[in-house]
């Protein structure tokens, strides 16, 4: 998240598909294995968490 | 963090800190251009790069980013009683690029009224909140301006303690016309135990419960209104919906310390011509179908319950004026 570079690239991805083949790739070059599987896991459990945690008013 | 935003605020007993958390999004560049701060958000989140990635921090970490960038001071704070104009306003002055416009952002509005925290703390955190929403977002920004929900208007106290530089305005309306609309599509805070704070009628359950919807939702707008006559000569400028729109590039600016140009008026009007929460509607006046339309009930509620806070309010106007 402190890299411009590196958010520039991730943020500019307007599919999820395109952005997943990103982030999987950039893992492999950093020794990580990333599935699409495992990712789609996690944008699950993001969108449960944003559902279960609301806001204070 | 540069082109994040705060979003959320949770309590995490078990997290470092405070136990407050933010959570961000990732806006880049763009701006707050929808009716409301919630609907920005909501566009946002469909980014495929936000849908995967979260961001939390403590809330020490945006205290820390308020000291490192401090972001546009704010110009003026919008307060209303709800449905009388206020989004009008907001989204007027959200039409110029020079503006920065949060509308009834949750995370604001929460530190505004949580007072179970201590108000030192309360308006660090308040401040550096207000710091982070109002960061320039394409570089043309030199404005910024917050509309707080309705209910903060309680809040008003200790917001001009933690921004005693800033000018306010409230926004009121015909109580009747105020009243059928929210019956018609009615607030959270219009229904009996959805939400509570000072503002909203602190009774216990079984003494709203038995209340009429009317009576309720009157008693609660009524309190609103009362809270700004209250606050009112403290920086405060009154503001009627009969008065809109030109009071914006009038009143409303003079009060705020802007000189807009007339092409800036002009942008800003263009607006006028279309429903402020849903602006791909053309707007049509509704004020008289809403008085003829509104039920006896009702109509004797906003008299009990409203109107002599909004005579109030007309006064203290006259005075001004």
């Amino acid at each position: 998240m402190q890299d411009p570079a590196l958010m520039a690239e991730l943020t500019s991805s307007p599919a999820q598909s395109e952005l997943f083949a990103k982030v999987i790739a950039m893992g492999q070059q950093r020794g990580l294995r990333l599935t699409v599987s495992g990712l789609e896991e996690i944008v699950r459990a993001n969108r449960r968490s944003w559902l279960e945690r609301g806001t204070f008013q | 963090m540069k082109g994040w935003v705060p979003v959320r605020l949770a309590w995490n007993p078990g997290s470092q800190g405070p136990g407050l958390e933010v959570e961000w999004c990732w806006m880049g560049h763009d701006r707050f251009l929808h009716p409301f701060f919630d609907l920005t958000i909501q566009h946002a989140q469909r980014l495929p790069f936000n849908a995967l990635f979260t961001h939390r921090t403590s809330i020490d970490e945006l205290v820390a980013w308020h000291a490192a960038r401090p972001g546009i001071p704010p110009t003026g704070f919008i307060f209303h009683m709800s449905r009388c104009g206020s989004t009008l306003v907001s989204r007027m002055l959200a039409a110029l690029p020079e503006n920065v416009v949060i509308s009834e952002a949750g995370p604001i509005d929460y530190l505004a009224r949580a007072v179970a925290i201590p108000e030192e703390t309360r308006s660090a955190w308040l401040r550096a909140m207000v710091s982070a929403l109002g960061q320039q977002r394409t570089g043309e920004e030199t404005r910024y301006f917050i509309k707080f929900d309705s209910l903060s208007v309680d809040a008003l106290p200790f917001i001009r303690r933690t921004f005693p530089a800033v000018p306010w305005i409230f926004l009121y309306r015909d109580p009747e016309e105020v009243l059928a609309s929210q019956l018609s599509e009615p607030g959270a805070a219009m229904s009996p135990g959805i939400v509570r704070g000072p503002a909203v009628l602190d009774l216990p359950p079984d003494e709203t419960l038995p209340l009429s919807l009317e009576e309720y939702a009157a008693r609660v707008i009524g309190t609103l209104c009362r809270c700004a006559c209250v606050s009112a000569d403290n920086g405060g400028l009154l503001i009627n919906y009969t008065q809109l729109p030109r009071a914006v590039w009038a009143d409303i600016a003079a009060h705020f310390g802007i000189d807009f140009s007339s092409s800036e008026i002009e942008t800003m009007r263009s607006i006028v011509a279309f429903h402020a929460k849903h602006p791909r509607a053309k707007f049509a006046p509704d004020g008289e179908l809403k008085r003829i339309g509104i039920s006896p009930a009702a109509r004797e509620a906003a008299a009990h319950w409203i109107k002599p806070h909004f005579d109030q309010l007309e006064k203290l106007r006259s005075i001004r004026c």
